[in-house]
C-alpha cells in the first residue's frame, strides 16, 4: 500500500518536473531547474514499485518487473552520467541525487531479479541511497539557512533542489517497503517488550540526529558542512537500526529458546507420563511434592494441581509416610541413587514396588528434591513366592518318593532273603535225600531208576546256582558302593587261579597285562570279573587251545578294560539280549548256565557309571569291553 | 572220628534239616550225643535247665530263622550269661545275607557256615565242623562252669 502510494506520487512529481512545472516555482529561486534525467527516473522508479510490492508467481508479471527495474536502472544510469557531464542546476547536488537514484534502481533491480533471494543485497543499496538522500537535504536546509540557493559551484556540497530530494525520499522508502517481511527489514521487527525498548532507543537517536542538525545550522559551517552533518545523522541512524537488528535478534533467540524449553519440556511431561512406573519429586526440606506423573495420579487417586501443597503425609497412612520421608531423606544425605524396596496401598490394591531414588541438586550443586521412579513388582515377588513353594513342594515330593523307594528297597531285601531261606531249604531236602536214596536203595533200584535220580540231583544243583546268582544281582543293585583304587591284575590272576582249582581237568592260557588298576567297589567289581571270566572259562570248554587275555585298551576316546577268549562266541545279531537276565544265547546241553551271570556284570558296571558292550564272532570268540567312572568324574 | 566228649546241641526247626544233619553226622562218624530243640525257645531251655549241675554241651549248631525266639536271639541269650559265655556256637544256615553274617560275629558267634544245597558239599561242611571244634578246638572253661 505504502510502496504503490510512493510510487504514484514519485511518478506525477517526475511527469510534474519534467513538464517544468519548477520553472513557474523558480522565480524567488527557491528551486533550481531539474535535470530531466533525473524526473525520468524518478518516474521509471514509481513504475517499479507496485509492481514489486504485489508478490506473485505469474511469469508474465515477473518478467514485466524486470523489465520495468532494468530500464529504471538504465535511466538512473543515463542521469547519472548527465548529471557528471554538467548542465542545468546545482551540479554537485544533482550528482548526489543521480547516484541515490541509480543505487535505489539498483536496490529494485536486485529484488525483481534475485526475487528476495538476497534481500541484504538491495536493503544495503538503499542503506546507501538512504544516506546520499540525507546529504542532499542537509545540503538544501544548509544552502537555504545561507541564502544561496542554485549558487553552484559556491553552494553547499550536495544541495539539491527540494522536489528532487523529495521525489529521491519516495522511491527510498517505497523500495524500502516493498517487501517488508524479507531482508533487513524483517529482522527488525519485533515484538513484546523488546520493541518498546527499541522505540525509546530510535527516540533518543532521532534527538540526537536533531542536535547534531541544529548545531550545524547553528554555527553556519562551510561548504562541506552538509556532507559532513548528512553521514553524521547517517551514521546515528545506522547505529539505531544495528542497535534494532541486535535487539530483535536477541529477542528472536530468546523466544526459540524459550518455545524449546517449552517443547522439551512438554517432552519429558510426555515420557513421564506416559512410562508404567510411578514417578514423583518432592522437596526435601518440607517434603511437598513438586511433581508427580500420570501413574501416580492413577495409583494414589490425588491429581497433580492438589499434590503440589501436600506431604506424604496427606497422601498416604502415617506409618507409611513416615517410613517414605526416613528414605528420602536417606537420600539426600547419601547424595547418591539408592533403591528401596515399598509397599503401598493403591488402586491397584496392595502392591510392592522398587524404588530408584536419587537427589536432584540446584545450581550450586546441593540436592533440594528427590526424584523417586517406583515400578511395581508384585507380579515378580508373587511368581517368586511360587518358585519358593514349588521348589518346597518338590522337595517334599521327593523326599516322599525317596522314603517310597526306601520302603521298597526294604521289600526287595525282604524279598531277597526269603528267596535265599525259603527256596534253598526244599532244594536242601531235595538233594539230601535223594542222595539218601542213592546210598542206602541204591540195590533195589535198576540203572534208569539211578539215571532219574541223578537227573534230579543236577537239576537241583542248577536251581541251587540260579537261586545264588539272583541273590547276587539283587545285591549288586542294593549294595551301598565303596570305591577305592585296587588292582586289577592281582584280582583277575587270583579269579583265575580259583577257576582253574575248580576245573583241575582242563588248562586254559590266561594272560593278565601288568598294572591294570580301577576305581570301584572291589566286591562288586569282583563279582563282575568272576562272571566274565568264568563266563570265558566255560566257552573255552570245546576249544583245542583254550586262551584268556584280559587288558587295556582305548576305544572312540574311552579308556576300556577287556576280557577277550577265543571260545565259542556269539552271533552279534543278539548282542542286545546279552546283558539281560535269564537271556541265554547257548542252550544248556552245550553250555551250563543261568542266564544271569552278564546281567550281573552289567549291572556292576551301570551302578560305577561305566560302559559295557560285547564284539564276538560264531565260532571265533568273543571280547567283553568296559570300563567304570574315573576317580575324576565320581 | 570218634569223640565221646560232650553232646552237640542241634538248634534248627526243620525236620528235613535235622535229618540231614544226623544223617551227614553219621556219614562222617561222629557219634557224639545229639540233643535236639525245634526252636529258639526249646535251645534257651536246654541250655538254661531248672537243675543248672547238668553239663553244657561241647557245641552249638544254631539255625537263624526260626519261629518264637531267632537263632540270633538265643546267641545274644548265651553269650550274656556267664555259664555259656565261651560256649562254641556255629550258626549254620540258610542264609548268606551280609547282615546275618555281620550281626553273628558282632554277638560273638564262633563260626558262620552257610548250608549248601548239594549234600555232597554238605557233608564236607559237617565234617570239617565235627573235626575242627569237637577235636582240634581247645575250648575255654569258664570260672563260673569251674566253681
Amino acid at each position: 500500500m505504502v510502496a504503490t502510494a510512493a510510487g504514484a506520487l514519485a511518478i506525477a512529481l517526475g511527469a510534474a518536473l519534467l513538464a517544468g512545472w519548477d520553472v513557474l516555482l523558480s522565480a524567488p529561486g527557491m528551486l533550481s531547474r531539474t535535470q530531466p534525467g533525473i524526473a525520468a527516473t524518478l518516474i521509471a522508479l514509481g513504475l517499479g514499485l507496485p509492481l514489486l510490492a504485489t508478490a506473485t508467481t505469474s511469469p508474465g508479471r515477473v518478467a514485466l518487473t524486470r523489465v520495468v527495474t532494468l530500464a529504471g536502472l538504465l535511466t538512473a544510469a543515463l542521469a547519472l552520467t548527465l548529471a557528471v557531464g554538467g548542465g542545468h542546476g546545482s551540479r554537485s547536488g544533482q550528482i548526489v541525487i543521480a547516484a541515490s537514484l541509480l543505487l535505489t534502481a539498483a536496490a529494485q533491480a536486485a529484488v525483481a531479479v534475485l526475487d528476495g533471494q538476497a534481500p541484504t543485497v538491495a536493503h544495503s543499496l538503499l542503506g546507501a541511497a538512504a544516506c546520499l538522500c540525507l546529504v542532499t537535504c542537509f545540503g538544501y536546509l544548509f544552502a537555504a539557512a545561507d541564502g544561496r540557493y542554485g549558487e553552484d559551484p559556491v553552494g553547499a556540497f550536495g544541495a539539491a533542489a527540494l522536489p528532487e530530494a523529495a521525489g529521491l525520499g519516495l522511491v527510498v522508502l517505497g523500495t524500502l517497503v516493498a517487501r517488508p517481511r524479507e531482508g533487513m527489514l524483517g529482522r527488525l521487527s519485533v515484538s513484546g517488550p523488546e520493541s518498546r525498548r527499541l522505540v525509546r532507543a530510535l527516540a533518543v537517536v532521532l534527538a540526537g540526529t536533531l542536535t547534531v542538525t541544529g548545531a550545524a545550522i547553528w554555527l553556519g559551517l562551510d561548504r562541506f558542512a552538509p556532507l559532513l552533518t548528512g553521514l553524521g545523522v547517517a551514521s546515528l541512524i545506522g547505529f539505531g537500526l544495528y542497535a534494532a537488528w541486535a535487539v530483535a535478534r536477541m529477542e528472536r533467540a530468546r523466544a526459540d529458546a524459550r518455545q524449546e524449553a517449552a517443547a522439551s519440556h512438554s517432552q519429558l511431561l510426555k515420557l513421564i507420563d506416559n512410562t508404567k512406573s510411578n514417578i514423583y519429586m518432592k522437596r526435601i526440606d518440607n517434603g511437598q511434592y513438586i511433581l508427580v506423573n500420570r501413574e501416580w495420579e492413577r495409583l494414589f487417586g490425588v491429581r497433580r494441581e492438589e499434590v503440589i501443597n501436600l506431604t506424604d503425609h496427606g497422601v498416604f497412612a502415617p506409618e507409611l509416610a513416615d517410613r517414605l520421608r526416613t528414605n528420602d531423606l536417606d537420600v539426600a544425605r547419601a547424595g547418591t541413587t539408592v533403591q528401596y524396596e515399598e509397599t503401598a496401598d493403591s488402586a491397584d490394591g496392595l502392591r510392592t514396588y522398587i524404588s530408584v531414588k536419587f537427589p536432584v541438586l540446584d545450581s550450586n550443586g546441593e540436592p533440594y528434591a528427590v526424584c523417586g521412579i517406583s515400578t511395581d513388582i508384585t507380579d515378580r515377588k508373587q511368581a517368586e513366592e511360587q518358585v519358593r513353594r514349588l521348589n518346597t513342594e518338590l522337595e517334599k515330593r521327593v523326599r516322599e518318593r525317596t522314603a517310597e523307594l526306601e520302603a521298597s528297597t526294604r521289600e526287595l531285601d525282604a524279598f531277597a532273603y526269603s528267596i535265599s531261606h525259603d527256596l534253598r531249604a526244599p532244594l536242601r531236602s531235595l538233594h539230601g535225600f535223594s542222595e539218601a536214596l542213592l546210598e542206602d536203595y541204591g540195590d533195589v533200584l535198576d540203572d534208569t531208576g539211578k539215571d532219574y535220580l541223578s537227573r534230579l540231583q543236577r537239576n537241583v544243583r542248577r536251581m541251587g546256582r540260579m537261586i545264588d546268582d539272583l541273590l547276587n544281582l539283587s545285591r549288586a543293585t542294593r549294595v551301598e558302593l565303596a570305591r577305592e583304587v585296587f588292582d586289577l591284575t592281582a584280582m583277575a590272576k587270583d579269579i583265575g587261579a580259583d577257576l582253574s582249582e575248580a576245573d583241575p581237568g582242563r588248562s586254559v592260557r590266561l594272560s593278565v597285562a601288568d598294572d591294570l588298576t580301577l576305581y570301584g567297589d572291589p566286591h562288586l567289581v569282583r563279582l563282575a570279573l568272576q562272571n566274565l571270566l568264568a563266563n570265558a572259562w566255560k566257552f573255552t570248554g570245546r576249544c583245542a587251545d583254550p586262551a584268556i587275555e584280559v587288558g587295556r585298551c582305548q576305544r572312540g576316546g574311552e579308556d576300556l578294560i577287556f576280557v577277550r577268549d577265543n571260545g565259542a562266541g556269539f552271533d552279534m545279531q543278539y548282542a542286545d539280549k546279552l546283558f539281560n537276565a535269564f537271556q541265554r544265547l547257548h542252550s544248556t546241553a552245550d553250555f551250563e548256565g543261568t542266564g544271569i551271570g552278564l546281567a550281573i556284570v552289567a549291572r556292576v558296571v551301570r551302578r560305577h557309571g561305566g560302559l559295557i558292550f560285547a564284539e564276538a564272532e560264531p565260532g571265533r570268540g568273543a571280547t567283553f569291553y568296559f570300563n567304570l567312572m574315573s576317580e575324576r568324574e565320581a | 572220628m570218634t569223640s565221646s566228649q560232650g553232646r552237640i546241641l542241634l538248634v534248627d526247626d526243620s525236620a528235613d534239616d535235622v535229618a540231614l544233619t544226623l544223617r551227614a553226622l553219621r556219614k562222617n562218624h561222629i557219634t557224639n550225643a545229639v540233643e535236639i530243640a525245634s526252636d529258639g525257645e526249646e535251645a534257651l531251655k536246654c541250655l538254661f535247665p531248672e537243675d543248672r549241675q547238668q553239663p553244657l554241651p561241647a557245641l552249638v549248631l544254631l539255625d537263624l530263622n526260626m519261629p518264637k525266639i531267632g537263632g540270633l536271639e538265643v546267641l545274644r541269650r548265651i553269650r550274656g550269661d556267664q555259664r555259656t559265655r565261651y560256649l562254641p556256637v556255629v550258626v549254620l544256615t540258610t542264609s548268606s545275607e551280609d547282615q546275618d553274617i555281620v550281626r553273628t560275629y558282632d554277638l560273638g558267634g564262633n563260626s558262620f557256615v552257610r548250608k549248601p544245597v548239594a549234600f555232597d558239599e554238605f557233608l564236607d561242611a559237617i565234617r570239617l565242623l565235627g573235626c575242627y571244634w569237637l577235636l582240634v578246638n581247645q575250648v575255654a572253661q569258664h570260672r563260673a562252669a569251674a566253681g
